[in-house]
């Protein structure tokens, strides 16, 4: 399993809740397009999304070409569940730190 | 809906960066994405200015997703690419070897010559600033000498009105005996004047330089000595400076205290180092194997100073002061020398045992000496002084020339007195025989024999000085022409590809010739004549550069003029049958085949 970063953990997690085109992801997320499209690009290759063209009959409605959706797979759900767990250790760490007593109290 | 929309523009122009496989899908993910926000918040025309700007912002950040996407240009255009070279080289093997050879050949031949020529040709001397050292000669017009060295009272006055130079130092090359520790052992020196290491930029790793006021006779004896003496010799010792040292048997002391030379006791009179000579050849002789033993006042090879000459009943050279007379490189041998080095008798004799102090003086001049000074007449019975002040003595005969200077080097006038009449204390020894490798071992023993003192140095075949004088020489030679073979293999790829490739091309013109009735013959003469109207000026151009860019190799070129005519002809004849066989095999090979399939060719 390949490790994932912060910024791919929160496209991931985006898209599970349901943003699934890259201008919704951008916004939702805050995280610029110049880093969002890229690292959609990256983890369709790495196999984590997959891509998907909406249908056409829905695209004619609305006068436009059609838009390009992002799905998690398989991968890009267990990657998705073990970076938030790593990430969410790293807050408790950070927690921790900050209750511990200071070494030179001890 | 607007068609005025920059936002949409932007993709537009930035998809074209966009790989082009992925271009299509790429912009119409961008183009749909866009076209959605607008839809969503009213069309283009009603959407206020702030909407616009964040449309326009949003569609900028394409291009970094675009440069994100380069890599994959790469990869596929570039695999596509290589498999596509592959398939056609593999389809045109012949060509593929001449490509591979031609690329192969140049990358290695450039890098090797840069690095050689860098390294060897236009390596700095290990000195700072040695841009700005000079070496500066006489240069004597009536001799046509354009090195010789410089009279001492010349440098003090170039010396004293010196007004370019922060320093002069003159140099004398010579060499000495080590004899302190166990053997003696001769080494290389030089003989300076006080800022030679100013002059060169260097300074003594210890101890100091040479001091002005040493210049003058009578001082101290200094030396300094280099690095690898003092390993060697010294043992690296830091307390070396303020010893003395001995060298040739005059005690010189090293930088700091001082003696005044004493010369060799044993062999203070000149009668007693003949004698030494004389019995020490005498026993060399008489070792099986050996046919000639010979000495010489000079080492074998390098390029040693001259003296004067005059011929008695030659006005213009007997009325000028010995300085203004012409030059001779003048050596003292034994009667067996030339003999034993190879040297043929051309007019008169050789020198004989007879050829004694107590004998008329005689001397031998070279066949050079002969054209120069005597115009090429039969000097045999002439009188000459060699050397100002010094007594006349009978030319007895001439001999062939010696390269002594050098292979590489011109050949000079010398001339050659008898060591019996004019004994020198050192000198070279020459010995010509059969199974010589012995011999060797017997002349350190005969020696070692006659004075346990006396230093016996650089035992080594003629061959291995001949070879050692010309070893860089060699090893510029070999490069250059292993340089020279790559360069000429290169040459003829290059024209055999690129003649035979143009005759190919026009192998559908050809068939068309033959279909409407040309003879094959015609054809190849057209053919052969329109390779060489391209090959002959080029020739021409070739010539003309290596005529201009030859006259760099002179200094290392042995008996070849650098525009040497029949190099560069063999050189032109060999490329012009390259030429021609380049143009007739496809030529001819067109002319055979069918002018049907000929004319299909494409």
């Amino acid at each position: 399993m390949g490790f994932i970063t912060y910024a791919s953990a929160v496209i991931l997690q985006a898209i599970s809740c349901g943003y699934q085109y890259g201008f919704d992801i951008i916004d939702i997320t805050g995280v610029p397009g110049g880093t969002v499209y890229p690292a959609l690009r990256r983890l369709e290759e790495s196999g984590f999304l997959a891509s998907k063209w909406e249908k056409h009959t829905i695209a004619q409605e609305a006068s436009r070409p059609p838009r390009r959706y992002y799905e998690l797979t398989r991968a890009g759900r267990e990657a998705l569940s073990l970076a938030l767990t790593r990430y969410r250790l790293i807050d408790k760490v950070q927690l921790l730190k900050k209750q511990s007593p200071k070494a030179s109290d001890i | 809906m607007s068609f005025f929309a920059p936002h949409r523009r932007l993709i537009a122009l930035i998809g074209v960066i966009v790989p082009r496989r992925l271009r299509s899908d790429w912009r119409q993910e961008w183009e749909a994405e866009l076209r959605n926000r607008e839809l969503l918040l009213e069309d283009w025309d009603r959407l206020n200015w702030r909407n616009k700007i964040d449309l326009f912002r949003r569609s900028t950040s394409a291009f970094w997703d675009a440069l994100a996407l380069q890599p994959r240009r790469l990869e596929d255009e570039m695999f596509q690419d290589l498999r596509f070279a592959l398939r056609m080289l593999l389809k045109k093997p012949g060509f593929t070897i001449a490509a591979v050879l031609a690329l192969g050949l140049g990358i290695g031949a450039t890098s090797a010559i840069f690095s050689v020529v860098s390294a060897v040709m236009s390596r700095p001397l290990p000195y700072p600033q040695s841009d700005k050292l000079v070496m500066l000669w006489e240069r004597r017009i009536r001799e046509g000498d354009n090195t010789a060295s410089v009279s001492p009272a010349d440098f003090r006055d170039w010396r004293s009105r010196n007004q370019v130079f922060s320093h002069m130092a003159a140099l004398v090359d010579t060499s000495v005996d080590v004899t302190n520790g166990s053997e003696p052992e001769r080494v290389r020196a030089g003989i300076v004047s006080a800022p030679f290491f100013d002059v060169l930029g260097i300074q003594p790793a210890l101890g100091r330089k040479f001091l002005p006021e040493e210049e003058a006779a009578g001082r101290n004896h200094v030396v300094i000595l280099n690095q690898d003496l003092w390993k060697r010799r010294f043992g690296s010792d830091r307390n070396i400076v303020g010893k003395r040292v001995s060298l040739s048997g005059v005690s010189y002391e090293d930088a700091l205290t001082a003696e005044i030379a004493l010369p060799s006791k044993r062999y203070a009179e000149p009668k007693q180092a003949s004698q030494f000579f004389d019995q020490l050849i005498a026993e060399l002789k008489a070792l099986p194997g050996v046919k000639a033993a010979g000495m010489t006042s000079l080492p074998l090879s390098g390029d040693w100073s001259r003296t004067s000459i005059a011929i008695e009943g030659h006005e213009d050279m007997t009325s000028l002061l010995p300085q203004a007379r012409p030059r001779i490189h003048s050596r003292t041998v034994t009667s067996d020398y030339l003999a034993a080095i190879g040297v043929p008798l051309l007019m008169g004799r050789m020198f004989t045992l007879k050829d004694n102090a107590d004998s008329p003086l005689v001397a031998l001049v070279n066949q050079a000496a002969v054209e120069r000074y005597w115009l090429g007449k039969n000097p045999v019975g002439d009188r000459v002084q060699i050397g100002g002040g010094t007594p006349w003595r009978e030319v007895v005969g001439v001999v062939g020339d010696v390269k002594h200077q050098g292979l590489n080097k011109e050949i000079t006038p010398e001339a050659y007195r008898v060591w019996a009449q004019d004994p020198e204390r050192d000198g070279k020894l020459v010995i010509r025989g059969s199974n010589i490798a012995n011999v060797a071992a017997a002349l350190r023993s005969q020696v070692q024999k006659l004075d346990k003192e006396l230093p016996v140095s650089s035992i080594e075949l003629l061959d291995t000085v001949v070879q050692r004088s010309i070893a860089a020489s060699r090893a510029y030679t070999l490069l250059l022409t292993l340089f020279a073979a790559i360069a000429l293999s290169l040459a003829v790829i290059g024209i055999y590809g690129v003649m035979a490739y143009n005759v190919t091309q026009r192998t559908h013109e050809i068939g068309v010739r033959i279909a409407l009735g040309a003879q094959s013959r015609n054809v190849l003469a057209m053919v052969v004549k329109h390779g060489m109207a391209l090959t002959l000026p080029a020739v021409a151009i070739g010539v003309g550069g290596a005529w201009i860019i030859t006259r760099f190799l002179k200094t290392i070129l042995f008996e070849v003029t650098p525009t040497d005519p029949l190099t560069i002809v063999s050189v032109v004849v060999f490329l012009l049958a390259v030429v021609l066989l380049a143009c007739y095999l496809p030529a001819r090979k067109a002319t055979k085949v069918d002018p049907l399939v000929a004319l299909r060719y494409e």
